[in-house]
C-alpha cells in the first residue's frame, strides 16, 4: 500500500462494489423488459383507439414510477442479500456535490434531447441514436469503475440497434424489439455477476461487527 | 572512499518528506482512507473485507483515524445486529487530498 496505483485500485474497487452482485443489472433489465412490453402494447393499438390516451400518460408515468420502484427494489434486495454478507457502502453525496451531479445529469439530458431532434430531422433511425447513447453511457461507466461487462453491454446495445434500424419499423415497433433485447442482455450479465458474487461470498459468510 | 549520489535518482526534498501526514501514511490507514474517500460511508464489514485486516487491527486503525478527526464512527443497529458505520469528515477528505498531492510531488 505504498503506491498511488494501490490507492486507485482500492478506490475503484469501492466504486465498483454497487455493481458487484449484479442485482442492479437484473433490476434494470426487468425495467427494460417492461418498457418493451409497454411499447409493444402501443404498437399494437389501432389508430384512434382510446387506449392512446393511456399510452400517452403511461410512458412518462412508467419511466418515473418504474425508475423509483427499480431503485427501491435494488436497495431492498441489497439490504437483504448483499450487505449482510459483504458489508454496506453508501454512495449518495449530500450538499453541493449532489447538486452539481443533478445539474450535470439535467444538462446531459437536455443535450441528448436536442441531438435527438436533429437526428429525427435527418431521418436517421432513432433506435440507432439510442444505440449510440447507450454505448456511450455504458462505456463511460465501464471505464470509470473498470467493469468491462458494461462495455460489452454497450456494444450489445449498438449491435441490436444496427440490426433493428434497417427493418423500417415505426418507433414503437422498433422500441418493442430494442428494449426487451437490452433488458435480456442486462439480465444475462447481471445473472453471471450474481453467480460469481454468490460463489465468492456465500451466505454463511454473513457476519456482524459486534466486536468493532 | 565516499559514495556520490546517483544523478539518475530524483532529488527528494527532506522537508517534503517530513511534512507527509504520518497518520495517513501508515499503509493500513491509507487503505482505509482510500476506501472511505471513494464513497459517502462504509461499514465495518465492508472495510474489513476491502482491506483484509483482522477485526482487532481494523478497530485500532479506525480509532486512530477517529482521534485524528479524519473519520466519524456511528454505532447503530441494523436488523437487530450491531453495525458500525464510518465516514470521512471534511478535514479527513482535505487531509487525504493533500496527502495524495504531497506524494505526487515527491514522486516527481
Amino acid at each position: 500500500m505504498d503506491t498511488s496505483s494501490d490507492i486507485n485500485r482500492l478506490m475503484k474497487q469501492t466504486q465498483r462494489y454497487w455493481y458487484e452482485d449484479g442485482l442492479a443489472d437484473m433490476a434494470m433489465g426487468g425495467f427494460m423488459l417492461l418498457l418493451g412490453l409497454l411499447f409493444a402494447g402501443e404498437s399494437l393499438t389501432p389508430p384512434g383507439s382510446p387506449l392512446w390516451a393511456f399510452w400517452g400518460m403511461g410512458l412518462p408515468a412508467f419511466l418515473i414510477g418504474g425508475g423509483l420502484v427499480a431503485g427501491w427494489t435494488i436497495k431492498r434486495l441489497k439490504s437483504r442479500v448483499t450487505y449482510p454478507r459483504t458489508g454496506y457502502v453508501e454512495y449518495e453525496r449530500r450538499g453541493p456535490a449532489r447538486l452539481a451531479w443533478l445539474i450535470g445529469i439535467g444538462l446531459a439530458a437536455a443535450l441528448l434531447a436536442a441531438i435527438f431532434v436533429v437526428v429525427i430531422r435527418w431521418s436517421v433511425s432513432p433506435i440507432l441514436f439510442f444505440g449510440l447513447v447507450f454505448l456511450g453511457a455504458f462505456s463511460y461507466v465501464a471505464f470509470r469503475v473498470r467493469l468491462w461487462r458494461y462495455l460489452l453491454f454497450g456494444l450489445w446495445s449498438l449491435v441490436l440497434s444496427l440490426v433493428i434500424a434497417p427493418l423500417s419499423l415505426s418507433l414503437e415497433q422498433s422500441s418493442a424489439l430494442y428494449y426487451p433485447g437490452l433488458g435480456l442482455g442486462l439480465i444475462a450479465l447481471g445473472w453471471v455477476a450474481w453467480r460469481r458474487y454468490d460463489t465468492g461470498a456465500p451466505p454463511q459468510e454473513a457476519s456482524d461487527d459486534a466486536n468493532a | 572512499m565516499t559514495r556520490t549520489p546517483s544523478r539518475d535518482k530524483p532529488s527528494v526534498n527532506a522537508q517534503d518528506l517530513l511534512e507527509v501526514d504520518r497518520v495517513i501514511h501508515e499503509p493500513a490507514r491509507l487503505a482505509l482512507m482510500a476506501v472511505l474517500a471513494a464513497c459517502e460511508s462504509a461499514d465495518f464489514v465492508y472495510l474489513r473485507r476491502a482491506t483484509s485486516m483482522t477485526q482487532g487491527n481494523l478497530s485500532a486503525h479506525l480509532r486512530r483515524l477517529e482521534e485524528a478527526g479524519y473519520i466519524s464512527i456511528e454505532k447503530r443497529f441494523v436488523d437487530d445486529k450491531p453495525n458500525t458505520l464510518c465516514r470521512l469528515t471534511q478535514p479527513g477528505r482535505a487531509a487525504f487530498k493533500e496527502y495524495r498531492a504531497q506524494v505526487a510531488r515527491l514522486m516527481k
